[in-house]
């Protein structure tokens, strides 16, 4: 089996874009990934993997990679679209490294995106969206993905003490990383209070708890450990992988709502692969699509012990500085979730990390690195973890 | 004119192979599945069990009585819903969780543990008609 590599990534800023399609965003990253490395052209590629969530209901688009691979100008002898709501990204990446492991593709461009901002109001792409929720026991009630990690954040606070103030506290320091990334959906720094006095979006989430819906493109470069160099002095190698899916999709089956129980079966698989600990990894890009979902996952991780997630937020052991640096990009909660996107874009955080590559501010002399991706109410969930 | 809305999606309650589910609410029972081999309870009630991937599954009535697991209340919900919004994991005298509108409660007004007990009212359903379904009371 082939080591896999990664040899460059692209990423187009996240936010509105209102005069650029979803094909334009998918161009501008590949654009970016190609001139990363060297000796790339869309030639080179035999792998394409495309993750996007929702073009059937944003775009009424079917057919959706063949429909892509006309404005990416790509030919390939293997190629496909994943999709797992949030976690399509990951899932993307996953397909593509096994694709380049099993030895079927020696190329692989991975490319994720999604484009909301053609709908003409938040509440539109709320309804877009509320079709990832099972739609007859939970979106016929309204529900929408806020919904189901208040659940998480009422229980973790009932049965842990964990505080708004401590939920508070994860959106000002990726606000305060996303400063630093002109490529972040919102890069405004915001205080404790800003976040504690933005209105009710689900109650305790408030506004500033809950990631934007953002318009948006990333791709990744695969390949194997033994080409790597011919494309940079630099590639940064996948060292392991772990994924979970768990049977517990509506929100009332979930066994236990103060942990992402899929996330410690993921991680674990991933840390054994990888052959580390939890306190080998050096930096990490976490799912916070609701600052209640990063002290979840900090937790499952293994960074910190159960129910103490906000007071290792607290202790400031996820900032610069602290024992786990985490969201050092800015987080979906400021960079922005263009869904299909967001699991490729960790990735090339990651990889402009290990590669001394991020800029002061938020840079970490980092050689090991991890991402974690989830979908659903955190039941489907992706960690990948990197090394130089 | 809407341009999206969370589309109306049209259940044959009449032929679904859970009719019976959709039946016993008009008459304010509140029914799941049960494997009749292995024992699992199911809700969702689901035509095979999960677990043991038997068909033989009988129907039994969920109590009445429960308590709040958690909850949340929502203030900004899809175009068609009227926030705000308050909904809540219950989980049953028999373990047997349960996601329904708390309709007599806000938000300040519940902790994780609180008594609640089933009630039966219309709801408009995606299909835009009035459905009868189970929701929280408060007691």
């Amino acid at each position: 089996m082939n080591d896999v590599a990664i040899v460059g990534a692209g990423t187009t800023k996240y936010g509105k874009h209102l005069d650029k399609s979803a094909t334009d965003l998918a161009q501008l990253a590949v654009k970016e990934a190609i001139e990363s490395a060297e000796n790339i052209s869309i030639d080179d590629f035999d792998g394409f993997v495309l993750s996007s969530q929702n073009p059937e209901i944003l775009q009424k688009q079917g057919n959706s990679v063949n429909h892509f691979s006309e404005f990416l100008g790509i030919k390939a002898k293997f190629a496909t679209r994943v999709e797992g709501a949030c976690v399509s990204g990951s899932m993307g990446l996953i397909t593509g490294y096994m694709a380049v492991k099993s030895g079927l593709v020696d190329l692989c461009l991975v490319v994720g995106v999604e484009k909301c901002y053609e709908l003409p109001s938040s509440s539109d792409i709320m309804a877009a969206f509320s079709y990832v929720i099972d739609r007859d026991w939970e979106a016929a009630f309204g529900s929408n993905a806020p919904m189901g990690f208040a659940m998480f954040a009422t229980r973790h606070m009932s049965i842990y003490g964990t505080k708004e103030e401590h939920l508070a506290m994860v959106a000002v320091k990726n606000r305060k990383f996303a400063s630093k990334n002109p490529k972040a959906h919102f890069q405004k720094p915001i205080t404790i209070e800003d976040v504690l006095n933005s209105r009710p979006i689900s109650k305790p989430l408030k506004l500033l708890d809950c990631c934007p819906v953002s318009d948006g493109a990333s791709a990744i470069i695969l390949t194997r450990r033994e080409l790597a160099k011919n494309y940079t002095d630099t590639p940064v190698y996948i060292k392991g992988i772990g994924q979970f899916l768990i049977n517990e999709n509506v929100i009332s089956s979930i066994s236990d709502l103060t942990e992402f129980t899929a996330l410690k079966i993921a991680a674990r698989e991933a840390y054994k692969r990888a052959k580390i600990e939890p306190k080998d990894v050096d930096v990490a890009e976490v799912h916070d699509c609701f600052t209640i979902a990063e002290i979840l996952e900090i937790e499952a991780l293994g960074f910190c012990n159960k129910g103490e997630g906000g007071k290792f937020v607290e202790e400031g052991e996820t900032d610069l500085g602290g024992k786990i640096p985490v969201n050092t990009g800015g987080g979906l909660l400021s960079r922005g979730h263009p869904i299909g996107a967001t699991g490729i874009c960790q990735a090339g955080i990651i990889f402009e990390q290990l590669r001394g590559e991020a800029p002061k501010g938020r840079a970490v002399d980092a050689e090991i690195g991890l991402t974690q991706n989830l979908g659903g109410w955190g039941t489907s969930q992706a960690v990948i973890i990197y090394s130089r | 004119m809407k341009i999206m809305e969370v589309p109306p999606r049209y259940p044959n309650f009449e032929q679904t192979a859970i009719k019976k589910f959709w039946d016993s609410l008009k008459e304010g029972k509140l029914l799941a599945t049960k494997c009749s081999e292995c024992g699992k309870t199911e809700f969702p009630p689901k035509i095979v069990c999960t677990s043991c991937y038997s068909d033989k599954m009988e129907w039994i009535e969920l109590p009445k009585r429960g308590r709040i697991y958690s909850f949340t209340e929502m203030h900004v919900v899809p175009t068609g819903f009227k926030p705000p919004l308050t909904v809540a994991v219950v989980e049953l005298e028999n373990g047997v969780r349960l996601f329904s509108y708390v309709v007599n409660a806000r938000f300040e007004d519940l902790k994780v543990g609180d008594e609640v007990e089933i009630d039966f009212q219309e709801m408009n359903w995606y299909d835009y008609k009035k459905h009868p379904y189970f929701v929280f009371r408060k007691v």
